[in-house]
């Protein structure tokens, strides 16, 4: 079992190198940067950590297919490998709707995208209706592209991503960190050499300056959920609620669905809590967890999540 | 004046890094990097060398609003000038029509609106304000850029053709200028007449990215020739207007390096011609080919590549040069 913590580029530049530099000498596994546009980009900051740290793998967790050229990603990831070696990893996803609106792009075709490029990624194909036209473009794209020894994660929580992730990714970034929600998303995986990330919100209890954020967090994968998801579970319409509230920036209201935002679209317990939950993932298949934000923000919870993490690693 | 480097994303990141820690310690002022859009990604490129050195500024030399979505170019832009000590300078230009073309599947359309656009959205954003737009590069609703007081990076415009350097005299904080030294006299010419017009003389750099070749023997000349066709091959045709040798040759030129008879198209290329089109010589010499241009107002000097033969050696013979500029 693997443990990872994710970081959004919101944060002082000093705070991110500090974080990063704890997050491995206390042996986390992995640091996972997630993209909001209106912050400053990802890549930059990608580049940012590999510099600061020596051996924990870095991400992208995740980069907007839709946003970003899946070109570019690539390209870039290139760059970072070029200069930092093998512990680069590529997460995609199409992204959250709500960006995706602001930013006028149509979220059509994204699974089918996503899917070409993966398949390409992982077998350095080149997918002809993506990739410029020019032979001479094809082909250096091509010889750029030696990723085989790069892992390819793509972000899903509907089972036609799960599915299309697992043929054709080597991880897929689970948007749930609840183990019922995990166990529903696992009978969509058809791949069992795929590795399989629960990523989600995570918050020690004793943080109360951030319950805010985690609030926001978790309401933002419950708007942003998969319709079929919703469905299952009965989560329609505290769905549209969140949504709504979220839109208008009534975040005081989210108090209101603490028990499900809480308990099951984040971790938010104690230390041992925190033990418990890695436990019951790994009891159901999952080979990493990845805790999400706004856990990052505070560098004395990275560094106990960290001193126990010798135990995790050995569950 | 001063003394600048420049790389393209082909060069390998280590490479890259190496020349531009080489430039570091050489004193120069900072590096422009052209993005090969069929190469490695130039954010991140320049990320890398902001990173590992102290006294450079960093600086795309160009990229281009066709290629990325306008929210992806200044949320990068933000992301670089905030890691970046010595500040990041987004150059921007319409980008080389053959690679766009096969890029896009079609002509870059509306450069001079698209060029306009862009500066106007990037300057909103970095402002942090609200921004709704709908036009030729897509839609913005309510988006907002987070700046947290992280200053606005300049923009220079990497541009040729009138209008377009007319554009950036209006609203560029400078111009990356590159091409025969006939045309780069008339080109700087038509920007400051545009600053004036707009109330912003004095307002606009003016920075020379021209090929610069150390010539040390017979090899170094055979080496700039080819740069020299390669150039005049990408050139418009109208570049060489009212010039009825040089179009007939450049003709020829073009026509060698289409069929991939390089050793033909080097022969082509006259000392005259590679004079014209690059900075080749001594260092004495080519030091006085900018101070030449310095004269004329242009302000910094980009430096490769190519380099020569010897890319260290061309940047450390530029070292002293660079710290007493």
């Amino acid at each position: 079992m693997e443990i990872g913590v994710n970081v959004n580029t919101d944060l002082p530049l000093s705070y991110i190198i500090e974080a990063a530099r704890a997050a491995e000498a206390s042996g986390y596994d992995s640091i996972w940067v997630g993209e909001a546009v209106e912050y400053p980009h990802p890549l930059p900051i990608i580049a940012l950590i590999c510099k600061e740290t020596k051996r924990i793998k870095v991400g992208a967790g995740i980069l907007s297919s839709k946003i970003n050229r899946c070109l570019h990603i690539i390209k870039a990831f290139q760059t970072l490998q070029e200069a930092y070696g093998n512990r680069l990893v590529v997460g995609l996803a199409p992204g959250d709707y709500r960006r995706l609106e602001a930013l006028g792009i149509p979220l059509v075709e994204s699974l089918t995208e996503l899917e070409t490029w993966v398949e390409y990624l992982s077998k350095t194909q080149v997918p002809t209706h993506l990739v410029p036209e020019s032979i001479t473009s094809r082909t250096t794209v091509k010889s750029l592209c030696e990723l085989t020894n790069m892992p390819i994660y793509v972000g899903a929580s509907g089972p036609r991503m799960i599915r299309m992730a697992s043929l054709n990714a080597d991880g897929i970034l689970l948007n749930y960190i609840c183990p019922k929600f995990v166990e529903w998303a696992l009978k969509f995986v058809e791949n069992e050499e795929c590795c399989i990330a629960a990523y989600g919100p995570a918050l020690l209890k004793s943080d109360d300056d951030n319950l805010g954020r985690l609030r926001i967090s978790a309401a933002t994968v419950l708007a942003g959920a998969n319709n079929g998801f919703l469905k299952e579970f009965g989560l329609e319409g505290e769905s549209e609620n969140v949504k709504r509230i979220l839109a208008e920036r009534r975040y005081i209201g989210l108090a209101d669905y603490d028990e499900l935002l809480l308990n099951r679209f984040s971790i938010c317990s104690s230390i041992e809590g925190i033990e418990e939950r890695i436990k019951q993932l790994k009891d159901l298949g999952v080979d990493q967890v990845i805790l999400a934000t706004p856990f990052w923000r505070n560098l004395s919870a990275i560094k106990t999540v960290g001193v126990v993490r010798q135990r995790f690693g050995s569950i | 004046m001063k003394i600048s480097l420049g790389l393209t994303t082909s060069l390998s990141i280590k490479k890259g890094l190496k020349y531009a820690t080489l430039a570091d310690r050489a004193g120069f002022n900072r590096v422009f990097v052209w993005e090969d859009i069929s190469s490695r990604e130039v954010f991140t490129y320049l990320s890398i060398i902001a990173l590992n050195t102290s006294k450079l500024g960093v600086a795309t030399g160009i990229t281009s609003p066709y290629v990325r979505h306008i929210a992806v170019i200044a949320s990068n832009a933000l992301a670089l000038q905030h890691i970046s000590s010595k500040g990041f300078t987004l150059g921007l230009g319409v980008g080389r029509i053959p690679e766009l073309k096969s890029f896009l599947g079609e002509e870059p359309k509306k450069p001079v609106s698209v060029m306009s656009d862009a500066v106007m959205l990037l300057r909103r954003m970095f402002r942090g304000e609200v921004v709704d737009y709908e036009g030729l590069l897509g839609r913005l609703h309510k988006w907002r850029l987070i700046t947290r007081g992280v200053e606005a990076p300049k923009i220079y415009f990497g541009v040729r053709g009138e209008r377009l350097l007319r554009l950036a005299g209006q609203v560029a904080d400078g111009v990356i200028f590159t091409g025969s030294k006939d045309y780069l006299k008339k080109a700087l010419r038509l920007v400051e007449e545009s600053a004036t017009n707009s109330r912003r003389a004095g307002e606009v750099d003016s920075v020379v990215w021209e090929c610069f070749v150390l010539l040390e023997d017979r090899k170094d000349l055979e080496l700039g020739r080819l740069v020299v066709a390669r150039i005049v091959s990408s050139l418009p045709e109208r570049e060489f207007e009212g010039d009825e040798e040089l179009l007939f040759k450049v003709s020829e030129i073009r026509e060698e390096f289409a069929r991939g008879r390089y050793e033909q198209a080097k022969r082509l290329v006259s000392e005259e011609l590679m004079r014209r089109f690059c900075l080749a010589g001594s260092l004495e010499e080519i030091l006085e080919e900018v101070a030449k241009l310095e004269k004329l107002g242009f302000e910094e000097f980009v430096v490769g590549p190519l380099f020569g033969r010897d890319p260290v050696k061309t940047i450390s013979a530029f070292e002293a040069f660079s710290k007493d500029g």
